[in-house]
């Protein structure tokens, strides 16, 4: 039997990542351990970061990418 | 020492002046019509704090209570909650915290502290084992919080007990200040730190070797370890566990839900070094409060600097914009130096972050200039001029001394047109979320019982856009609620709704003394009354269903109206100020760009929050309501009699 | 038993967070109560140290406290280092906690007798309920790095 511990948030490989694009709320499927991913039904830019092999968050926008930001100085 | 029983609560009342306290048995209906912690503390408050009494004066009583749950090892079952009538908004004061002080207070022999009087110099009190003895505390006066606690455990010689103490600015009655459990676990908000200083009391050391009682030891030790695995399994919970709170920033700033400039913007575009993995290089691992696997804590310790030989621990997400986007800065760096000075010279960081931004932008109006800064140049992002300001404020000095007084106070102080910049909500002002483009959260902190809050009703899972038989599962519960229910969050409908069920939940929680990270706050997959029943069932013996909890839930929350509505409380203090209707946003993603709040689907929302709660249009329970609830009589009598 | 010895609690201190749940369930599952001074193990904590150390039973090869005692009233099953105390034939003399080398044995507050670590028969609570995984029952020491 496996210790609690070793159970716990274990890693499922089978899984497939999926990011939840902060813009359209579309789901998409980032390529495995990169740093950048581009929502395929918007198109906007994320930065990401990974919780784990099987686990990936968005961390922030491609700021130069990021709409509307033209006039923005602060 | 007295026995415990699930059902009668033991409370010692002490007094300051004589030194003395005495043991009390609460009557056992008390817990189950309003639980322990939060709520059963609203109901103390009543009775121990004359109406109207001075809220920095001997009358008013600090209240301290463990939540039913506390110590038992439910699932994070840590916190303790602490009540007074405000110093910072005159209304209630409440707030609790984790770490381990709850649980002691347990095992010391107590659920509740009620701390009456003003001691005629400096004391602090040592709780053990059903005692309470009382040392003066002269030496520790003036003391930061991080020194007070080394002082005091060495004088003591027991590394197991837990101190609660207040810094400088709860010695100097910042009305805003803090009452700090640990190094980083703080009763933040409504300035129970001032109402401990103006008792002269220092710090509170507690101890118990007593057994707390566990009603059905297997099935708890089953049915806990289910709830644990309930949380930790979900995916915000593994974010928690290795970025804390902190990784809320990556989701609102992107999306422009970020105070920024105190309120000129909503986003801070290209501060990267906020984000939650820019604390990956200081962060050396993580901590827990009592009992809790989420352990949402980075401990960290700067190379460098005044703080360069102690530990530190956090940033909450309320740090980086108290200390980041609100002041225009963007250094975690700062943001974890400030995070020292607020917990060591026990500060509220949300208060004080506001205050400070405030302060900036009516610095750059014009209406503030050097001579009122002590020299300070006051400018956005100015990150020394940030932690210069935490020092003014915690030792009243220059501007600090006007900014100390709390939001209203101060704007009265300064005059001009300097209370148009305030973000606040009866007197407390807000965390740096910046709600104009999501109207439940806008409601949820315009009615929050202590002021602008999240902690009090915030309806996160909105955000989320979930899928709507999802909502309909959390929300409809545990009632039968079947009004509107809508999973768009720009959507004024079905959100009032939300908003008094997660301020139900919230309370459920807070009088239970466990963590909101481990209920439905950040997923809607985490426990809620029906879990709750079954923990309360397990672990003290106490029967009530789902229903039964939501009821009590509701009438504790009815009652902290009751306290404000006595103290003044009128529908137009269930409102915001001007500019989330006036302001909109200028930054952030299309879906959070250009909004601001409208006035009368606003006023809309919070008569429809009134009406499911069965107040009236001025937001006074009905008859009806007191009735039901089993309000009527003595406690109603001040409110319901029309405002008296 | 598998080839690598019989399971034993492990410590790997750095994956602590000071929760001390470990020391909750212990007292729950044997008496009842949560009581930290009644567990069978104890995490020294302070925040402002930063220790975040848990104190177990090792089920140790040679074990000094059952050797130290002088009525027989302390034994174990060799073959899953699972303790007894005879608690009739124990007069709570001590001489087992002065005989643990990593001071993790204590005296019951209220009776004084030892509060010997029998691994919950089998299925220690503080390891099932340590997410963490501070706190590891094994055979052998898993690797540090998580």
């Amino acid at each position: 039997m496996m210790a609690a511990a070793e159970k716990k948030n274990r890693p499922d490989p089978g899984r497939q990542v999926r990011v939840r694009c902060l813009a359209c709320f579309a789901r998409f499927v980032p390529s495995p351990a990169s740093d950048r991913a581009r929502c395929p039904a918007c198109g906007l830019w994320w930065r990401l970061a990974w919780v784990g092999e099987d686990f990936a968050k968005i961390r922030g926008p491609v700021w130069e990418s990021f709409p509307g930001m033209e006039d923005v100085d602060i | 020492m007295s026995q415990v029983s699930v059902t009668s609560q033991r409370l010692a009342v002490i007094d300051l002046e004589r030194r003395t306290f005495r043991v009390e048995q609460l009557d056992p209906q008390l817990t189950s019509r309003f639980l322990g912690g939060r709520g059963l503390a609203a109901r103390l408050l009543m009775q121990y704090a004359p109406r109207g009494c001075d809220p920095l004066g001997p009358e008013n009583p600090l209240i301290i209570s463990a939540g039913l749950l506390t110590g038992t090892m439910a699932s994070a079952s840590a916190r303790v909650n602490f009540a007074a009538r405000s110093p910072l908004t005159g209304l209630l004061g409440s707030s609790n915290m984790g770490g381990g002080f709850g649980p002691e207070l347990r095992w010391a022999g107590f659920e509740h502290l009620v701390i009456r009087g003003r001691a005629s110099e400096p004391l602090w009190l040592y709780v053990r084992d059903g005692k309470v003895e009382f040392f003066p505390a002269a030496r520790l006066w003036g003391q930061g919080v991080y020194q007070t606690r080394r002082s005091l455990y060495a004088e003591i010689a027991d590394p197991r007990a837990q101190v609660l103490c207040i810094g400088p600015a709860g010695e100097n009655q910042v009305r805003f200040a803090c009452i700090m459990g640990g190094i980083k676990s703080a009763a933040g908000r409504t300035g129970m730190g001032a109402v401990m200083g103006s008792k002269n009391l220092k710090a509170i050391v507690c101890r118990g070797r007593g057994d707390l009682p566990i009603a059905r030891p297997e099935k708890a030790l089953e049915y806990n370890r289910r709830v644990i695995g309930q949380v930790v399994s979900s995916k915000v919970s593994r974010v928690m566990q290795r970025w804390g709170t902190a990784f809320i920033f990556d989701v609102t700033n992107t999306t422009g839900l970020v105070r920024t400039r105190n309120f000129q913007y909503n986003q801070l575009p290209r501060s990267e070094d906020l984000e939650c993995e820019a604390m990956e290089p200081y962060s050396q691992s993580m901590a827990a409060c009592f009992g809790c696997q989420v352990h949402c804590r980075h401990r960290y310790r700067l190379a460098s600097g005044p703080y360069r030989d102690f530990w530190g621990q956090g940033p909450e997400y309320s740090s980086l914009g108290a200390f980041g986007t609100e002041v225009g800065c963007r250094s975690m760096r700062t943001v974890l130096e400030c995070n020292h000075l607020v917990n060591d010279l026990g500060l509220d960081t949300i208060e004080t972050g506001s205050m400070i931004a405030w302060a900036m932008e009516l610095y750059e109006k014009g209406i503030l200039t050097r001579a009122d800064t002590g020299g300070l140049e006051l400018g956005w992002g100015n990150d020394r001029a940030v932690a210069e300001m935490i020092r003014q404020i915690a030792y009243r000095r220059h501007l600090g001394d006007i900014l100390a007084r709390g939001p209203l106070p101060a704007a009265e102080a300064i005059g001009k047109d300097s209370r148009r910049y305030l973000i606040q909500v009866k007197g407390m002002s807000s965390l740096h979320s910046d709600e104009r483009p999501t109207p439940s959260l806008a409601l949820n902190i315009a009615v929050a019982s202590r002021g602008a809050d999240h902690l009090r009703g915030r309806p996160a899972i909105d955000l989320y856009n979930l899928p709507l038989d999802l909502l309909e599962k959390v929300y409809r519960r545990p009632d039968g609620y079947d009004g509107p229910l809508v999973n768009d969050w720009t959507s004024y409908r079905g959100k009032a709704r939300m908003v008094m069920w997660q301020e139900i939940l919230y309370m459920l929680v807070d009088s239970l003394g466990i963590c909101k990270f481990h209920t439905v706050f950040f997923s809607p997959n985490h426990p809620a009354f029906e879990e709750f029943s079954q923990l309360v069932e397990y672990n003290t013996g106490l029967e009530l269903s789902a229903r039964q909890l939501w009821t009590a839930g509701w009438r504790c929350c009815v009652l902290e109206r009751i306290y404000n509505l006595d103290h003044g409380l009128a529908r137009d203090d269930d409102w915001l100020p001007d500019r989330f209707f006036d302001e909109p946003t200028p930054l952030g993603l299309p879906v959070a760009r250009g909004k601001c709040l409208d006035r009368e689907k606003f006023a809309a929302m919070v008569s429809e929050y009134y009406r499911l709660y069965g107040l009236d249009r001025d937001g006074r329970p009905s008859p009806e309501l007191l009735n039901r609830l089993g309000l009527s009589g003595q406690l109603a009598g001040h409110a319901a009699g029309g405002g008296q | 038993m598998s080839a690598a010895g019989p399971k034993r609690l492990h410590v790997i201190a750095d994956r602590c967070t000071g929760c001390r749940l470990c020391e909750a369930v212990c007292a729950v599952r044997h008496l009842g109560v949560t009581n930290p001074e009644k567990a069978r193990l104890q995490v020294q904590v302070s925040e402002d140290d930063n220790t975040f150390t848990p104190v177990v039973c090792r089920q140790c090869k040679k074990p000094r406290c059952i050797e130290a005692c002088p009525g027989q009233a302390l034994s174990r099953d060799e073959n899953t280092r699972i303790m007894h105390l005879e608690e009739s034939a124990c007069d709570g003399c001590g001489k087992c906690i002065e005989a643990c080398p990593f001071r993790a044995l204590r005296p019951d507050p209220g009776t004084g007798l030892p509060l010997a670590c029998d691994l919950c028969g089998g299925d220690p609570c503080c390891a099932e309920f340590c997410d963490a995984g501070a706190i590891v029952f094994a055979a052998a020491r898993p690797g540090k790095s998580r």
